[in-house]
């Protein structure tokens, strides 16, 4: 579905990614761990279109969306919920899903429903300014709004970042329940020991480069992920 | 060989210059100074005082000169600046050695530049600033072609209150020399018919918005309002009055009878008095071969702007002719002479102050399209 | 004219003002709001749209109305070539460098007006007559009723617009998160020329709608956009319901002040208000983020 081929970007003159590559088959979910500034949210952004890649090629189901413009990728079915959910605080959660859908020309009652229904507490809020909601519930929001772009495949970004354990342990949930429905999923995780368990493969960031990739048992098994990013969490398990 | 070469080229520069000065100096001229606004916001004024003072000196250097001697004019910008006033006259007076200066409009820059000419004691005619301070402080080379604001204000109350009836009076003016002098000249006036204004608000001359001081002019009722000011701000509040639905008989000394006003004010301009000087009815002979080669020239009707400059230029003449010399002080010796000079817009005759002894006309505005003035007084 | 008259007249006059340093105001707030920096040329765009009002006028084949309409299109059209021009290359500039561009756009604005209309006022057709309304004592122009009534139609639509339809969301989308609100797949140039052609049209507006009165002159957008900047301000720098009531409290401050205090005190007055709020309430009335700049 989605395929990086030796990808060089950066900001200006800073290179920041130095070649990667990466795949993510249909319906697949996979998982992107590495430490801070290894270059996992560069990634992301230059497969959304919001860094141009100096090299390389991003190619999505033979599309090339290296040289397109945002709301093209967007169209051609990929969405992202970005790091630090960064919803829209001033509109209201209603408006933020609707947001999400800005592309659509379709009707789209019946999925703000979808996400409803995944959600329950946005409905609750629905009429309610973003701002209000807590981390979780933003996070949620932030995930719903990429859903309402109905993408074949959904970029999500730390979704886990600064929220409780047991909202860690929801969102996951939630995320295991919208791979089932067939959206592909390419996560970005700190916390990869819950990255690795829901994902099907891996990739491990160092400094601009793919340093390794496998399946998540494969990985989680592997003592140099272990002792890098599993850390007690991993010994624990 | 270089050094040489530059030697031999600026030998020559300095013999050619030398020729060209000697043969320009061959026929002898009369340098006479202008400073008015040709720039800004009193552009307007300024152009037709130029328009007014050439027109003068063309005329005079077609019958000859005066004594033989062509008068050529140096006109100078000063913005309405009181700085850039002072900066022209040095000029023209040390630089350019003009003999006689004519200048400036705004009351406040004459009055600057009026201890410049002093010094130097060249005579400085000033065609239209009406500050009655301009002739209070004793100054020998000062003249004014345009009547004081008090002789005016004099005139303007009068017919107020003795031809018109109004008594109910309120004063608006702008918060320069100009607006302060003449609002004191309108209150002194309107004190000798025992009558007080009702309300005497100030403005600053940037303002754009009246409607404060109209209104309270409004809520006294008044049934005429001494507008003194400039002809711009004058048709904001002929705007403004007519948007509140009050119309009191609006009058002004001087400065309001500009096309401009009644352009800018439209129907609301109407029925505005205004004290003048000069208006273009053709009575005489020399008024009628004025107003044709003006209009032959600039295909419009010469205004009192045009007519004061005029005046001054030819009082100016007239007083070097009688000296028959180019020596400032003897100019203004004869300028101080000056009586019963038969000007555009009436006999002037200046007395011991410098002032001008004068009569003076109030017109009103009588039609928009295209804009029509009447005189009312003298009747 | 009674006491009571007098403070109607007054108040009437005041919220006229207010109506039309509250349309600037808008357009302040609109940039502000999207690329968080003062647009300084703002009243400019107005003195533009004015001057685009009286030339199409003068040409006399275009029927009045129609005129004015189109010089508010023209000014719209205006904003999105400056914006294409001047303001956008610098968008991802410190916002220092923006700022200035605003205030130099402003000043070519003016010369531009200057050379090729004077620097003189001109008279602005009448077209919304001259009658006056008796209310009592008072004399409420019809002029003023007009200025009013317009500007508050603006501002309803203006809200709707923002509430409502779905390019008047993505434009809140745009002013609090650029980058996010393209990942929405909102194209975001498209966006700013549009905030810059309503904030401008706004600004026409505003000039069409007070040029009858005060006439058309060059420095006019200094003179109304001071007061309007100020309005800007008191009601808080992102807030349009805090433009229109920060414009409508200046509008009516200087007028009572210049009334019932004194002429000479009418702008201090309302300075001093604006200083006295902002103390208070650093925000101003009704603002959210203060002074920092949009993300």
């Amino acid at each position: 579905m989605l395929k990086l081929e030796n990808v060089y970007a950066g900001y200006g003159e800073r290179l920041v990614l130095e070649g990667i590559n990466l795949e993510v088959g249909d319906s697949e979910i996979v998982c992107l761990i590495g430490a801070n500034g290894a270059g996992k949210t560069t990634t992301l952004k230059t497969i959304m279109g919001l860094v141009r890649p100096q090299k390389g090629q991003v190619n999505f189901n033979g599309d090339m969306l290296a040289t397109q413009p945002v709301n093209r990728i967007v169209q051609a079915g990929i969405s992202m919920a970005p790091e630090g959910r960064r919803v829209f605080g001033k509109m209201t959660v209603l408006e933020n899903l609707e947001m999400g859908a800005y592309l659509r020309k379709d009707p789209i009652g019946q999925d703000i429903e979808e996400v409803y229904r995944l959600f329950p507490v946005l409905k609750e809020r629905a009429k309610q300014p973003a701002r209000v909601l807590s981390g979780g519930e933003q996070q949620m929001l932030a995930i719903g709004r990429a859903l309402m772009a109905k993408p074949k495949l959904l970029l999500l970004d730390e979704p886990s970042m600064g929220l409780a354990p047991l909202m860690v342990e929801k969102i996951f949930e939630i995320i295991r329940r919208i791979w089932k429905t067939g959206t592909a999923i390419l996560l970005v995780e700190q916390n990869a020991a819950m990255a690795l368990e829901v994902s099907q493969r891996g990739y491990v960031m160092e400094t601009g480069k793919i340093a390794m990739e496998g399946s998540a048992a494969e990985l989680r098994r592997n003592p140099n992920v272990r002792k890098a990013f599993l850390g007690r969490a991993g010994e624990r398990r | 060989m270089m050094r040489k070469l530059v030697g031999i080229a600026l030998c020559g520069l300095m013999v050619s210059t030398l020729f060209l000065s000697a043969c320009s100096s061959a026929p002898k001229e009369v340098k006479i100074g202008l400073v008015v606004p040709l720039s800004g916001g009193s552009a307007g004024p300024g152009i037709n005082l130029q328009r007014g003072v050439m027109l003068a000196a063309e005329d005079m250097n077609a019958k000859g000169g005066i004594k033989g001697m062509q008068v050529k004019v140096l006109s100078e910008d000063d913005e309405s600046n009181p700085v850039k006033t002072v900066n022209a006259v040095k000029k023209l007076i040390y630089e350019d050695k003009a003999v006689v200066v004519i200048g400036s409009n705004a009351s406040s820059c004459t009055l600057a530049a009026m201890d410049v000419a002093a010094k130097a004691k060249v005579p400085l005619i000033t065609p239209s600033s009406s500050s009655d301070e301009i002739t209070r402080q004793g100054n020998k080379y000062i003249f004014r072609v345009t009547a004081s604001n008090s002789t005016q204000a004099n005139a303007l109350v009068d017919y107020a209150v003795q031809q018109l009836g109004l008594k109910k009076m309120a004063i608006v003016y702008a918060s320069d020399d100009y607006g302060t002098n003449a609002k004191e000249a309108v209150v002194a006036r309107l004190a000798t018919h025992g009558l007080t204004p009702l309300a005497v608000e100030a403005f600053q001359p940037k303002d754009k918005d009246l409607s404060s001081q109209l209104t309270k002019v409004k809520a006294t009722g008044a049934e005429g309002l001494f507008f003194l000011a400039m002809y711009d701000p004058c048709a904001l509040a002929a705007k403004t009055l007519q948007q509140m639905g009050y119309m009191p008989q609006i009058m002004g000394l001087g400065a309001l009878t500009n096309v401009r006003l009644v352009e800018l004010a439209g129907d609301a301009a109407m029925g505005i008095i205004n004290t003048q000087m000069y208006v273009p009815e053709g009575k005489t002979e020399a008024d009628k071969a004025f107003i044709e080669k003006y209009k032959a020239k600039y295909n419009t009707l010469p205004d009192y702007y045009v007519a004061l400059a005029y005046d001054s230029m030819m009082v100016a003449a007239k007083a070097i002719e009688r000296a028959g010399s180019l020596d400032p002080q003897k100019i203004r010796d004869e300028l101080a002479k000056t009586k019963d000079h038969p000007g555009l817009g009436g006999n002037l005759t200046f007395d011991e102050t410098g002032d001008v002894q004068r009569s003076v006309k109030i017109v009103k505005v009588v039609g928009v399209n295209p804009p029509k003035y009447e005189v009312v007084w003298p009747k | 004219m009674g006491r009571s008259d007098l403070f109607v007249q007054v108040v009437a006059q005041g919220l006229a003002m207010g109506a039309v340093y509250a349309l600037i105001a808008l357009g302040y707030v609109m940039i502000f709001k999207a690329v968080g920096v003062f647009n300084f040329a703002q009243g400019d765009f107005m003195m533009a749209g004015c001057f685009l009002g009286l030339w199409l006028v003068s040409t006399g084949t275009i029927p009045l109305f129609a005129a004015l309409v189109l010089a508010v299109l023209l000014s719209a059209a205006l904003g999105v070539i400056v914006e294409i021009v001047a303001f956008h290359p610098l968008l991802e500039s410190p916002s220092r460098s923006y700022l200035m561009c605003t205030i130099a756009v402003g000043i070519i604005f003016r010369e531009v007006a200057k050379m090729r209309f004077g620097a003189d006022p001109l008279r602005f057709p009448n077209y919304l007559g001259h009658g006056v309304i008796k209310v009592g004592g008072a004399g409420l122009s019809v002029q003023y009723i007009w200025i009013t009534t317009v500007a508050a139609v603006v501002v309803v639509l203006l809200l709707w617009f923002f509430k409502r339809t779905k390019v008047g969301k993505a434009m809140r989308a745009v002013s609090e998160d650029r980058e996010v609100a393209r990942l929405m797949g909102i194209d975001t140039d498209f966006n700013m020329r549009l905030t810059y052609a309503i904030s401008s049209a706004l600004g026409a507006m505003a000039g069409v709608l007070i040029a009858p009165v005060f006439f058309a002159f060059s420095e006019m957008g200094r003179s109304f956009g001071l007061r309007a900047f100020s309005s800007f301000v008191l009601g808080g720098t992102d807030s349009i319901v805090g433009a229109v009531i920060g414009g409508l409290l200046i509008g009516l401050m200087e007028n009572l002040a210049g009334v019932y205090i004194s002429t000479q005190y009418k702008d201090v007055v309302s300075f001093v208000v604006l200083i006295a709020v902002l103390v208070w309430r650093p925000t101003g009335l009704f603002g959210e983020r203060g002074e920092q700049r949009a993300g």
